[in-house]
């Protein structure tokens, strides 16, 4: 099974609101892959807009990733994109 | 393109709607228009096996509510980035995995209607939600409510919203107000009332008079020709709404209210004054009050005692029933405050309809007709220890003041004495413990039921006062809603049959020598109280507001005049010959341009 490790900074000056939550979940339905936050107690799964919403990422923090699936790579990618820009694209 | 905005600011043509005078004033002012339905959600727990079904009807609302977000989306998409953005976010948290399967799973496991189990579920996003230390992403919880809302609202199949307060003092308009959404109404920031339905002896208009604001009931159309921001005139006296009125007709209004006003002070007058005819026949006015609040309207309005106090205030508010201490404090504060005047509370009237929802542990079924169903007395008399609690609450309270026990809707003898054997039993309990109370405390009840006033020779001995409540011995005896908009006009006080009930309710308690009060609306009605006052009623209890009019009217009657015209009035046949005769009783002893134009037209 591909499974992916990483971590992402969150650059976004709100941190992951809503909009960028949303696409977060966007991103993980997507793609044929799993995606949990690690690192902050129970692994919390972000296909979940809410559980994402809930941890509170806000700017400069640095976040842990796992990503699973047949696709990991690409929504590991797409995941670091979107996170590390400033601005909401 | 100048001209065509001046023509869209252009205010709209005046417009006058009419409705019921549901309680006397007149202000103008903004419009906040209520969607019909009460924010508390229907909580139940599920029949044995039914746990998949409700899981499938929460999903099919989850599909809807999704729905509704996908076609509002529709309508921003293209020109509002930002609110797009926003339902973008909302229609990814009702598909949200957190909301999804937590309420199933309560559903499933603790077999709970899925509204509950939604209710449930926000509770615990919330908690999660109140650990986050960041400002932004805390308030978002804003947008998980909403979503939640939105399911509900599939759920129930209806829609709204209950703001909680307002920035500036508003009318609020809705199709009717339940005693529940006008008592969590109860702030300063309301000026008046507007219904659709109801009459003048609707909840609405009962709890407006007592709060002194003005209402009109009973304006057909009225939430859909307001809208929320609207500047109405609100005409109380006249039950009449006038819609985008102009600065002149404002003016107009207010100066009526001015003139109003100042006959109230005349009235405020007789406050001080004794309430006797002037041959010297007394006849004690008291207040009916629902909340403690109202206190001191009760002793400003110079009322003889509290003839009714509606103590189902405590029950319907909060997230628990009170206790016996809160209750203790409510009750010993209000006969303390009174002493030595009587103060009489009724003990819980409530319906098992009300507390269907608040009380899931009573396991109670809907009941297909609740007026005629588990309420009131025989609710006290199935859940004998929310009773006791309250009994015993009444009794520590009743060495403050002259505290008086009223049981309602009693319709039997043996109910009064199922009744009086609880209360009975409670006096051991309480002196095995010590606690101090007054063994004679005076045990009445409400006569509102006609089986009672058949049988009020055999209830009198049996009971320390009687309190005629014609608000239901009318609706009973006429097989009438008050509320049904259908039905409300032949909701009438001055039937035959209700006028001769409340005369053979008299005569019975005064043959055994108990004391014999009304307590309804007829009461404050100068139109209605002269005949009451010449059946020979020991109390009319009433609005405290009404109690100078009243009292007006008292002191410029004699004892002869009033008898003679109840004599009179208990000969006519209909209705419309004993408001005759009233009409011409009130027009030669109150001022005419204050008597309320409905009541004349009906007498005519």
């Amino acid at each position: 099974m591909n499974r992916v490790v990483w971590e992402s900074k969150i650059a976004n000056p709100n941190g992951v609101h809503c909009r960028v939550a949303a696409k977060l979940t966007d991103i993980v339905a997507a793609h044929n892959a799993q995606v949990w936050i690690t690192g902050r107690g129970e692994p919390v799964d972000c296909a979940s807009i809410l559980e994402v919403l809930s941890l509170s990422l806000i700017q400069g923090s640095v976040v842990a990733f796992t990503a699973e699936g047949p696709d990991a790579e690409l929504a590991a990618q797409a995941i670091n994109r979107l996170l590390s820009a400033k601005e909401e694209g | 393109m100048d001209s065509e905005i001046e023509q869209r600011l252009e205010p709209s043509e005046p417009e006058t709607l009419h409705g019921i005078s549901g309680s006397p004033g007149i202000v103008v002012g903004k419009v906040v228009v209520f969607s019909p339905q009460d924010d508390g959600l229907i909580r139940y727990r599920l029949e044995p096996g039914a746990a998949a079904k409700e899981e499938a009807r929460f999903l099919a609302a989850v599909e809807r509510a999704e729905q509704v977000l996908i076609n509002l989306r529709q309508q921003f998409e293209g020109d509002l980035a930002d609110t797009v953005a926003i339902v973008d976010s909302h229609i990814r948290m009702v598909r949200d995995r957190m909301l999804l399967e937590q309420t199933l799973s309560l559903i499933r496991q603790k077999q709970i209607n899925a509204e509950w189990a939604l209710t449930r579920t926000l509770g615990i996003i919330k908690k999660k939600f109140d650990h986050i230390a960041d400002d932004y992403i805390r308030s978002r919880f804003a947008d998980v409510e909403y979503v939640a809302r939105l399911v509900a609202e599939q759920l129930t199949g209806q829609g709204r919203s209950f703001p909680a307060g307002f920035a500036e003092p508003v009318i609020v308009a809705g199709e009717d107000f339940s005693p529940e959404d006008t008592i969590r109404m109860h702030t300063d920031k309301v000026l008046g009332f507007l219904t659709e339905k109801g009459g003048s002896t609707s909840h609405t208009a009962i709890v407006a008079r007592s709060l002194g604001l003005p209402a009109v009931v009973g304006v057909s159309g009225v939430t859909s020709r307001c809208r929320t921001g609207d500047t109405v005139i609100l005409d109380g006296y006249e039950g009449r709404v006038c819609l985008h009125p102009t600065m002149d007709q404002q003016r107009l209004h207010l100066e009526y209210d001015r003139q109003h006003r100042a006959f109230s002070d005349e009235m405020s007058w007789y406050i001080r004054l004794a309430s006797e005819t002037v041959d010297g026949l007394r006849v004690r006015l008291s207040a009916n009050i629902e909340i403690p609040d109202e206190l001191e309207s009760v002793i400003y309005y110079g009322a003889t005692g509290i003839g009714l106090f509606r103590s189902e205030f405590g029950y319907l508010q909060g997230s628990r029933l009170p206790d016996e201490e809160s209750l203790f404090v409510i009750y010993r504060d209000m006969a303390a405050a009174l002493a030595p005047e009587p103060v009489t509370i009724r003990t819980l009237d409530i319906g098992g309809d009300k507390l269907f929802t608040r009380l899931p542990e009573l396991r109670l079924s809907r009941e297909r007709n609740p007026a005629l169903g588990l309420r009131s007395i025989r609710f006290s008399l199935r859940e004998k220890s929310l009773f006791q609690t309250q009994i015993r609450a009444l009794l520590r309270a009743s060495l403050h003041g002259k505290l008086r026990i009223l049981l309602p809707l009693i319709s039997s003898l043996s109910e009064l004495r199922e009744a009086r054997a609880v209360i009975d039993s409670v006096m051991e309990q309480l002196a095995t413990e010590g606690l101090p109370f007054n063994p004679n405390t005076e045990i009445g009840i409400m006569i509102e039921v006609p089986s009672a006033v058949v049988m009020a020779d055999s209830l009198a001995a049996e009971a320390d006062f009687f309190s005629i409540g014609t608000n239901d011995l009318i609706q009973y005896s006429l097989a009438i809603d008050r509320g049904n908009e259908y039905v409300a006009q032949m909701y009438d006080p001055l039937h035959p049959a209700v006028l001769r009930m409340i005369s053979q309710t008299v005569e019975a308690g005064h043959r055994q020598g108990i004391e014999v009060s009304l307590c309804g609306e007829m009461a404050g009605d100068v139109f209605t109280a002269p005949v009451l006052l010449g059946l020979g009623l020991d109390e009319l209890s009433m609005r405290p507001s009404a109690i100078p009019h009243v009292k007006r009217l008292l002191r410029h009657s004699t004892f002869a005049r009033l008898t003679a015209l109840a004599a009179n009035v208990l000969k006519c046949k209909d209705s419309s010959e004993a408001a005759a005769l009233l009409n011409q009783y009130l027009t030669a002893n109150y001022p005419d341009q204050f008597i309320d134009r409905d009541e004349r037209a009906r007498a005519d």
